[in-house]
């Protein structure tokens, strides 16, 4: 990128369904009880996007946001959301007549449709919530054969000279590492790092009249690559849910208390302090047993 | 007989007939300039229907206005200042028409002559007497009020001019009515009328004809005093269109075209057009009508003085927002950019616009019927729309009720939690139902509030009526939503919500939580849906009316009962409760000090219980502290939300206080409460 061109900013999102509530597994469905679950852009996405927007805040004009996606109609709403928040434009690439999905084939077909719309940085969630891998952002850097900075939780600046500075949280999270990159790059967010906005109404309106890009296979050049035609990352089993403890909020919590219940999503619970006695033996079991039982990955 | 008067005088060869009309009509110009260009700044305001049912908006302007209704409805708070402030309404309205045939028409068509001595003086001038000794002792009231008694709502207004001002006006006032009296003693003497009526003006003539001074003297003394009180009306008529002393003619006039509404606080529902702003952004975005507020205010500060917000500590003070705002109006007279000037920042501050809990308290109380309110809410849903700007603890309650339809984000999966263990409840396509018990995220969320919505089913069912809930289909009603500004995300919810009302088939929608209440009865028809909505102690004093309510267990408990805002100020449920928890065997209850139209906020209204409370002192234990006055064992509310903000002002206490804070179905349950 020169002076006076346009930074071009592609980020790359996924519509998650999201477990939210005590899971409802039917086991001869193998499928959790729909309304447990909702449709939300994935969180590590949405902390991507943040800073990809807030770069066009601060460029005035001269930075352009991309969002892509690999996805179907479910995934409007969710490019929609992201076109309110302040995008440029939104592409929609449609998962229908392409083989089944693993994260290297995503990434392969993310990797062309970034291609097709050129991009100075790349951003994208370090990982989806929805199977975990972590793998398409490591993927598609070597696609577009592009460094790549994984955990970033803050973005100080990308200027003219395609130098920039962000920052990524280390160790125990109280660190913060600066890194100095250079443009072309991909970068991979981690959540909580910086505040994130909301819709203006304009941005709504703005989305509503706005029309999602879509593109499928035939809209893509995907002759370059190994595509392979079917999966070569498969995940043999998930295991259903554990179902989560109902629970309701907690009466005895100070009102600062429970807006940190709400603020982390409701699953905080404030629950008794218990001292376990005896020996290391005999308690260490009891707590992996604790944490067995009652910690859940998301 | 010829009549020695003033105006028949000649002063530096000009007849002082002219002179009069010079100076009345240059006082008159002026005034009417500064008229037209106020009456300009509030017609060019937005839109705002509010001239239907005429004859009743005049009947409220008699009432409220002329009888000085505004000031002595407040009487049984038994403040002084209601009284004193209504001798001055009706002291000067009727000097104001004794200036009007005595000057106006008497001296100002030269009829000066025509009354003199008749009948119709002598009646006019002894009401004027009467008038003149209430107003004596108002403004010398006034003067102690606010230079020795000095209470803190009116330091403001005291201190403006640099604290001259006002003693000049009042001094002012002063000397009209004592020159009222000189111009009749001095009148009747000059002109040999006699009598005994007006009384205090005849005897002054008495006075001075006994005294011995000559006739010419006293013609001087009478010019001059004539001159001098002519002067300071003048003056008057000059100096009040630029200060608050415009508020006689704005006042009547808000008055008039006031909410006709019994529920002062239901917001106005804006069209969400796309061309328009939204909200209130700039001084150009308000209506006629709130700019009509800001005249009308007389700065007396009560709003000030009753709003949770600033007793605590917070930047918020009703009074300011709408001082700060007519400064602002007023500037773009002179400068026309502050037209494009944001409000929220530059002339109210965004803390004051997120600080209001929405409780009402300051319209309550305001004497000229001002809205203040729908502009601080206004102003909030500029922030939201346009600017997606506000404290950041909202963004992830938007967001939750955005995706999973409550604040909370628990989401349909856990809407019928509370009712695990029940029969199942909800309603069915098909059947009829008496009553839809619409839960609320309040009571179907915190487990402390679960409980009285399965006694008020319980209750329901045992007298036999058909009872259902919407279950996972229900929504937030948007209450919290609107009133923290985000009036697109609550018309989505309404919408949807009446979607799913009009799929099921009842009598009535009955809740447990007062803002459920007030949002659906009131806020609901706006977009197309009409229901008949129940407060459940509605309800449950209505069962208790019919015998259909028994209550059997004697209780011995001192109780306090705290009015929830949207229940009490909002839709004037003050009794219905009361008299539920009176009719309990044993129960002692005890009124607080602030209850009732008077009632303190417990902190959690207008979105504010979804939001942190980092200034000042926490409203609820400012709450907490005045029950603790009166040492009740039981905190008896009508609102969960209520109920939650006590709750977290108890677990706040160092040490765990015997208090339990209850529904008032949970207290009926208690006492045994049963269907008959």
């Amino acid at each position: 990128m020169s002076e006076g061109d346009i930074l071009k900013i592609v980020v790359c999102v996924k519509m998650v369904e999201h477990v939210y509530a005590p899971a409802n597994f039917d086991r001869k469905k193998e499928e959790i009880d729909s309304e447990c679950l909702v449709n939300i852009i994935n969180p590590y996405d949405e902390y991507a996007l943040e800073m990809a927007l807030q770069l066009k805040r601060r460029s005035e004009g001269s930075c352009q946001v991309f969002v892509v996606t690999y996805g179907d109609d479910q995934s409007k709403e969710m490019l929609s959301y992201c076109l309110s928040l302040g995008a440029d434009d939104a592409y929609l690439i449609r998962g229908t007549d392409f083989p089944p999905m693993d994260p290297w084939n995503r990434a392969f077909v993310l990797s062309c449709g970034i291609e097709k719309i050129g991009f100075d940085l790349v951003f994208a969630g370090k990982q989806a919530i929805d199977d975990n891998f972590g793998l398409v952002g490591g993927y598609l850097a070597n696609f577009l054969k592009i460094n790549w900075i994984s955990n970033i939780s803050d973005v100080e600046k990308f200027d003219a000279n395609n130098k920039g500075i962000v920052c990524r949280k280390i160790s125990d999270k109280t660190k913060i590492e600066r890194i100095r990159a250079a443009m072309p790059v991909m970068l991979l967010t981690e959540k909580g790092g910086i505040g994130l906005s909301y819709p203006s109404l304009r941005g709504i309106f703005y989305s509503r009249k706005k029309q999602i890009i879509e593109w499928n296979r035939s809209d893509l050049d995907l002759q370059s690559y190994a595509f392979a035609e079917k999966k070569l990352i498969n995940a043999l089993r998930t295991t259903p849910p554990k179902p989560k403890p109902a629970f309701t909020v907690d009466s005895s919590l100070s009102a600062a208390d429970r807006m940190k219940m709400i603020m982390s999503g409701g699953l905080a619970k404030k629950s008794d302090t218990k001292i376990l006695e005896g020996k290391i033996e005999d308690t260490v079991p009891k707590i992996v047993k604790y944490l067995i039982d009652n910690i859940s990955p998301f | 007989m010829t009549i020695l008067s003033p105006l028949n005088d000649t002063y530096w060869h000009i007849q002082g007939y002219y002179i009069f009309w010079m100076l009345f009509l240059v006082a008159l110009i002026i005034f009417t300039n500064r008229m037209w260009i106020l009456l300009n700044l509030i017609r060019q305001g937005k839109k705002e229907q509010r001239i239907d049912h005429i004859t009743l908006r005049l009947k409220t302007v008699l009432v409220e206005v002329l009888l000085g209704w505004c000031n002595l409805k407040r009487i049984h708070q038994k403040k002084l200042s209601e009284i004193g402030h209504s001798f001055m309404v009706l002291g000067f309205g009727l000097f104001a028409v004794g200036y009007i045939i005595f000057i106006g028409f008497g001296a100002g068509f030269g009829l000066f002559t025509t009354p003199s001595g008749s009948l119709f003086e002598k009646i006019c001038f002894t009401i004027l007497d009467v008038a003149g000794i209430l107003l004596l002792i108002e403004i010398i009231w006034a003067f102690i009020k606010r230079y020795i008694l000095k209470p803190a709502r009116l330091e403001e207004s005291s201190k403006e001019g640099g604290g001259l001002l006002l003693p000049l006006v009042l001094g002012l006032m002063l000397s009209l009515i004592i020159f009222h009296y000189c111009i009749v003693g001095f009148g009747y003497s000059v002109n040999d009328i006699s009598g005994s009526w007006p009384p205090i003006g005849a005897s002054i003539a008495g006075f001075l004809h006994d005294s011995g001074l000559s006739k010419t003297m006293m013609v001087k003394v009478y010019n001059t005093i004539w001159w001098a009180n002519y002067i300071v009306i003048i003056s008057f008529i000059l100096y009040a269109p630029y200060s608050k002393h415009l508020h006689p003619l704005f006042s009547p006039a808000n008055i008039f075209f006031r909410s006709l509404n019994r529920n002062k606080g239901i917001l106005r529902s804006a069209k969400l057009v796309e061309s328009e702003t939204f909200g209130a952004g700039t001084i150009k975005d308000l209506s006629w009508k709130q700019r009509l507020d800001l005249f009308a205010c007389t700065d007396c500060g009560r709003c000030q003085e009753k709003c949770p917000a600033y007793l605590t500590g917070k930047p918020l003070s009703p009074w300011k927002v709408i001082k700060y705002l007519r400064i602002n109006l007023l500037h773009q007279i002179k400068d026309k950019n502050s037209l494009n000037l944001e409000l929220v920042e530059n002339v109210v501050a965004s803390e004051e616009a997120w600080a209001c809990t929405s409780c009402l308290a300051c319209q309550e109380i305001c004497p000229v019927l001002n809205e203040h309110l729908h502009t601080i809410m206004e102003l909030r849903r500029n922030q939201v729309l346009e600017h997606a700007r506000f404290p950041t603890e909202l963004r992830k309650i938007f967001r939750n009720t955005e995706i999973y339809g409550d604040p909370l984000g628990m989401g349909k999966a856990r809407r019928l939690d509370w009712a695990r263990g029940e029969a199942d409840v909800r309603v069915k396509e098909g059947n009829s139902y008496d009553y839809l018990i619409f839960v609320g995220c309040g009571s179907a969320f915190f487990d402390r509030n679960q409980e009285p919505i399965k006694i008020l089913i319980q209750l329901l069912q045992a007298n036999g009526f058909s009872v259902g809930v919407l279950g996972k289909e229900e929504l937030c009603c948007g209450d919290p939503i609107r009133r923290a500004g985000n009036e697109f995300l609550f018309q989505e919810l309404v919408r949807k919500n009446i979607s799913h009302f009009e799929r099921f088939e009842f009598k009535n929608i009955v809740t447990a939580c007062p803002h459920c209440y007030n949002t659906l009865k009131f806020e609901y028809p706006d977009f197309g849906g009409s229901f008949e909505v129940l407060h459940h102690t509605q309800l449950l004093h209505q069962l208790f009316e019919e015998g259909r309510l028994e209550l059997k267990n004697k209780l011995n408990r001192k109780v306090v009962y705290h009015d929830p805002c949207y229940l009490g100020r909002y839709n004037g449920i003050y009794d219905s409760p009361r008299q539920l928890i009176d009719s309990i065997d044993g129960v002692e209850r005890i009124e607080m000090k602030r209850s009732r139209e008077n009632s303190f906020c417990c902190g959690g209204g207008g979105g504010r219980f979804w939001m942190e409370e980092k200034i000042g002192q926490n409203i609820n234990q400012v709450r907490l502290e005045e029950v603790l006055e009166q040492s009740p064992e039981m905190i008896i509310t009508a609102c969960p939300f209520c109920a939650s903000m006590f709750d977290d002002a108890l677990s706040l206490k160092e040490e765990k206080l015997p208090i339990r804070v209850m529904d008032i179905l949970q207290l009926i349950k208690e006492a045994g409460g049963q269907s008959a």
